[in-house]
């Protein structure tokens, strides 16, 4: 499946209590940092903002694959004229099977998502959907590349807590051109 | 606004059952049916609602200290006003037939339903992960030539 066709994933939407929930916080994700946006921020974004999440089952396959999260919040707002925007906090593919297309099945199900957003009057949610990545996790910048993500940070942006440097990247989620309030000011 | 102490809690959950109160008590012209009781019941069940996820993402943020007594402040606040939103719900059963089509039950059920959520899948607020809740970025870390040139999404990809 890798480098040919995007396998069709089946999205299941979940909260926190779901039991899928359960069994993903248990996977062995290589990267600590996965495991702890899952266990701490995932769950506050449900239920304090308006994150929404979902598990992926291959369909050929019936068993779950990833999943993926969007936010509709304020975090870029200075770059959307201080309108909520979408934003991907988290999105992971289950160890072991990586290298099948899920990744970016996933990413293109979110994108879709976003700009189903985007499209509402009610609420109000800005075109430019973004994201982060550390700059060591190049197999995941490579993907959001890939779907369409480009660079928008200045430079590499040094976080003190995590003692690594990350990337902002966004793409616009509407077909026509939206221009932000911001950006004509 | 940010509430963030536990005095400001304390003041701003007695404002909210000052109006509730003053509004099953029949005064005023919000509260002049059971309709309209009902309604503003659910207005400010959702206006509690709000104040407490605004004091999680706040902490969410690093914009203020996450204090354990204020939230248990909160908790024990959002109890108080799902019984007592919960006890105004079943009055209204009892005292207008046609309750089962008011406005107000509906957006109070809807009310109490975020309410419950809220209490059911209670986490405890903490500081982000992730860097883009708690980074202050400056206005030129963002290279608003790039957003600006960044292409509608195409057709093949909604």
């Amino acid at each position: 499946m890798a480098g040919g066709s995007i396998p069709t994933l089946r999205p299941i939407q979940i909260d926190a209590s779901h039991s899928i929930f359960e069994e993903i916080r248990r996977w062995p994700f290589s990267d600590s940092f996965v495991s702890r946006l899952l266990r701490d921020d995932i769950p506050q974004r449900l239920l304090f903002s308006n994150a929404l999440l979902w598990a992926y089952q291959d369909t050929d396959e019936n068993d779950l694959v990833g999943f993926g999260c969007i936010d509709v919040c304020t975090e870029y707002q200075q770059f959307t004229g201080y309108e909520p925007h979408p934003y991907i906090p988290l999105l992971a593919v289950n160890p072991g099977r990586e290298g099948r297309g899920y990744g970016k099945a996933i990413v293109r199900h979110l994108i879709s998502v976003s700009a189903y957003l985007a499209s509402q009057k009610e609420p109000a949610c800005h075109d430019l959907l973004f994201l982060d990545v550390y700059v060591t996790s190049t197999r995941a910048r490579a993907l959001y590349e890939k779907s369409g993500f480009v660079i928008v940070s200045a430079q590499p942006i040094y976080d003190e807590i995590e003692k690594n440097s990350y990337l902002v990247m966004a793409q616009r989620v509407s077909q026509g051109s939206r221009m932000s309030r911001a950006l004509i000011e | 606004m940010t509430i963030c102490d536990f005095n400001q809690v304390k003041d701003f959950a007695t404002t909210v059952n000052a109006q509730l109160d003053r509004c099953e008590n029949g005064e005023g012209a919000d509260c002049s049916s059971i309709d309209a009781t009902l309604t503003f019941c659910a207005q400010q069940c959702c206006t509690f609602v709000d104040a407490v996820r605004k004091w999680a993402q706040d902490v969410f943020a690093g914009r203020i200290a996450f204090d354990p007594a204020v939230e248990q402040l909160w908790k024990a606040e959002l109890v108080q006003l799902f019984s007592r939103a919960q006890h105004l719900l079943s009055l209204g059963w009892q005292t207008d037939p046609s309750w089962y089509a008011l406005e107000g039950k509906t957006r109070l059920e809807s009310a109490l339903w975020n309410l419950q959520k809220l209490l059911n899948e209670w986490v405890s607020p903490k500081l982000s992960v992730g860097p883009s809740a708690r980074m202050k970025l400056p206005a030129d870390a963002i290279d608003r030539q790039r957003i600006e040139s960044l292409p509608p999404l195409s057709a093949d990809k909604r």
